[in-house]
């Protein structure tokens, strides 16, 4: 299997099968190049199609039954799910990228895959299938935005998967604290990968300028369109794992210090 | 013809130093542990005492890299010593202050270095006394560790007073620092949760050398004027004090070798631009019938000298933790290498462990 083969698979194919496609065959050859390639929507077939609709997040009380703790694994998965697209349509719109970015890319989403996995079987021991609940497709709505490289990082990488530091970390805390100690056992795997996903999103930046302090000007010239780096930080924090991530104290103090409103979506189910 | 030199990698410093009286250091299975480093570093007519065996191929494997021939012999009198100075009494007493958890204390309270304060405590009664009404967590440094040994996460679990208390603090970053008149050289360290060294990261370009180098380089200078010593190796941290991120930058002396050091004389011996040093439980490994079998096993992840890339195996095999060397070009591809071998050697589907990522 062609590496542009496999991203196309992942990203135009419908089913969960093709969404989860291992990247074991792959034949990696430095030689190989395609015309960069765009696509409005992702492939999904009816029962995984995005939807208009929308439900509300469990709120922390609610979380203490299956159900809803089904459902919130449903919202990660979700999650999950959108990024390991938007990877592959990277892979697709910069061929460009070195063999080492691309087996990074790849990488990435073979970990994506497998947070789907758990969050997929978690939910299944809670009675909840995926595809259950209506399915948003609000992260992909950036991807018509982003035309390099580096404003791919700062978008995935850099906001979305910062933010997500937050939110693995507030919840494996609340999972926990709940006696949940399987749930909590997945969220730590994932916010242990997230540090890495932030942390190569920070490197590939930070070859662009010329000293840590500038990455947050860099940072913020690659947010395309209306997102700010407001999307970057979640429910909580998480001071330990940005640091962890190699993101220097004055990029950290700029997130945590950034203020605007939110008009994108409604933030309000993600209230403590 | 040059004489040959005998020496004893007295792997076991540490437990010399706990001793009351001074004895020449003998060789014992510890120093078995990590001796064959010493192969990686001798020159030629240095041979090694050791009690132990190696394998033919394991040696000419070494000598192809390095160039010099190889030997060891269970026989030799008051052989020199390559890990730690301890040929005798003056040494040992020395060495006991420099390398003690009280010494630390004291220079850190001396440079003003007390971020996540230290206190010593000299018996249960003491230290029980010391934490009623505190709340932070604690952990306790035995006077003499290494490595992460001596270090105690419970009252009950200590074995010897006096002990330094500390507070626990969450650390993002550990770093070794080899520092003497002219040298500053940083490894990033990598350590397991229960603080033990797992590997080190070798490469130029720390974002925090600036700052380390600077307090090493003021620590060194404190040291040397205090305890008449040569160079030091200094284990800094960065670590969460609340919100912040903050330094550590001395959390531990150690005044001998460290595989740390090894690493870096290594790296620069063999590496390209990045090295990673690590440690693995051998029981964990496809270790094959000889090393010449295991090394084929490594594939075409085998380190070429040509192109300075590759894994080098620096155990024989024999060892309960097994201690390879990765190198490569960068950290990213450093990373790919590192992956793949583990796929390619580690038994079953073990995933890569957080101390194997070098964080592109």
């Amino acid at each position: 299997m062609t590496l542009y083969d496999y991203a196309n698979t992942i990203l135009m194919g419908e089913s969960l099968e093709d969404k989860l496609l291992s990247s074991v065959d792959i034949v990696w050859d430095e030689m190989e190049t395609w015309q960069p390639e765009r696509c409005d929507m992702p492939g999904r077939s009816s029962q995984i199609a995005f939807s208009e609709d929308q439900i509300k997040f469990p709120s922390k009380e609610a979380l203490r039954v299956d159900k809803e703790k089904g459902k919130a694994l449903h919202f990660f998965a979700n999650h999950e799910l959108l990024a390991i697209e938007m990877m592959a349509q990277a892979l697709l719109l910069f061929p460009e990228l070195l063999l080492s970015q691309k087996k990074l890319l790849v990488s990435t989403i073979e970990e994506e895959q497998k947070h789907f996995m758990l969050y997929s079987e978690r939910m299944g021991e809670f009675g909840v299938n995926f595809g259950d609940y209506p399915l948003n497709s609000f992260f992909w709505s950036f991807m018509s935005e982003i035309h390099s490289a580096d404003q791919f990082y700062s978008v995935v990488a850099l906001t979305f998967e910062q933010a997500n530091l937050d939110f693995a970390h507030f919840y494996k805390e609340l999972f926990k604290k709940l006696g949940d100690i399987k749930t909590y056992q997945i969220l730590e795997e994932v916010y242990q990968d997230e540090i890495k996903h932030v942390a190569r999103g920070r490197v590939e930046l930070q070859k662009k300028v010329n000293s840590a302090d500038e990455l947050w000007a860099y940072y913020c010239e690659n947010l395309p369109g209306k997102l700010t780096p407001a999307r970057a930080k979640g429910i909580h924090f998480d001071n330990f794992g940005r640091a962890k991530a190699g993101l220097n104290p004055h990029f950290i103090e700029n997130i945590k210090n950034y203020k605007n409103t939110f008009s994108v979506t409604n933030r309000k189910q993600w209230k403590k | 013809m040059e004489k040959i030199r005998f020496f004893l990698a007295n792997i076991d410093f540490e437990k010399t130093l706990d001793k009351t009286s001074f004895e020449y250091p003998t060789w014992n299975k510890l120093d078995g542990e990590l001796e064959y480093l010493f192969f990686w570093l001798s020159e030629e007519n240095q041979s090694l005492y050791t009690l132990k065996n190696y394998e033919a191929a394991y040696l000419k494997y070494i000598e192809e890299l390095t160039g010099n021939s190889k030997s060891y012999s269970s026989t030799a009198e008051n052989p020199e010593l390559w890990w730690g100075q301890l040929q005798d009494k003056e040494h040992f007493d020395s060495e006991k202050i420099i390398n003690s958890n009280l010494t630390l204390a004291k220079i850190r309270e001396d440079l003003g270095l007390t971020s996540n304060l230290g206190h010593i405590c000299h018996s249960e009664s003491e230290l029980r006394d010391y934490l009623v009404g505190n709340d932070n967590k604690t952990v306790f440094k035995e006077e003499f560790g290494f490595s992460g040994r001596g270090l105690r996460f419970s009252i009950d679990k200590i074995k010897k007073y006096p002990v330094l208390v500390e507070k626990w603090v969450q650390r993002v970053r550990d770093f070794g620092v080899y520092v003497d008149d002219s040298l500053v050289n940083i490894t990033q360290s990598h350590i397991g949760p229960k603080g033990t060294f797992k590997g080190s990261l070798i490469k130029s370009d720390f974002p925090e050398k600036e700052i380390i180098e600077k307090e090493a380089r003021r620590i060194f200078n404190y040291c040397q004027k205090n305890y008449n010593v040569k160079f030091l190796q200094i284990d800094t941290y960065q670590f969460m004090n609340g919100s912040k991120l903050d330094f550590q930058h001395l959390g531990e002396i150690n005044h001998r070798r460290t595989i740390g050091t090894v690493g870096f004389s290594l790296h620069e011996k063999f590496g390209n631009k990045v090295s990673f040093l690590g440690i693995v439980p051998t029981h964990k490994l496809k270790i094959e019938k000889s090393f010449a079998e295991t090394i084929t096993s490594f594939g075409n992840l085998a380190y070429n000298p040509i192109t300075k890339t590759g894994v080098v195996m620096l155990s024989s095999g024999q060892e309960n933790f097994s201690l390879f060397l990765f190198t490569e070009e960068s950290e990213r591809t450093l990373q790919f290498l590192i992956r793949d071998w583990w796929n390619k050697v580690v038994e079953g589907s073990r995933r890569l462990p957080a101390e194997f990522i070098v964080y592109l």
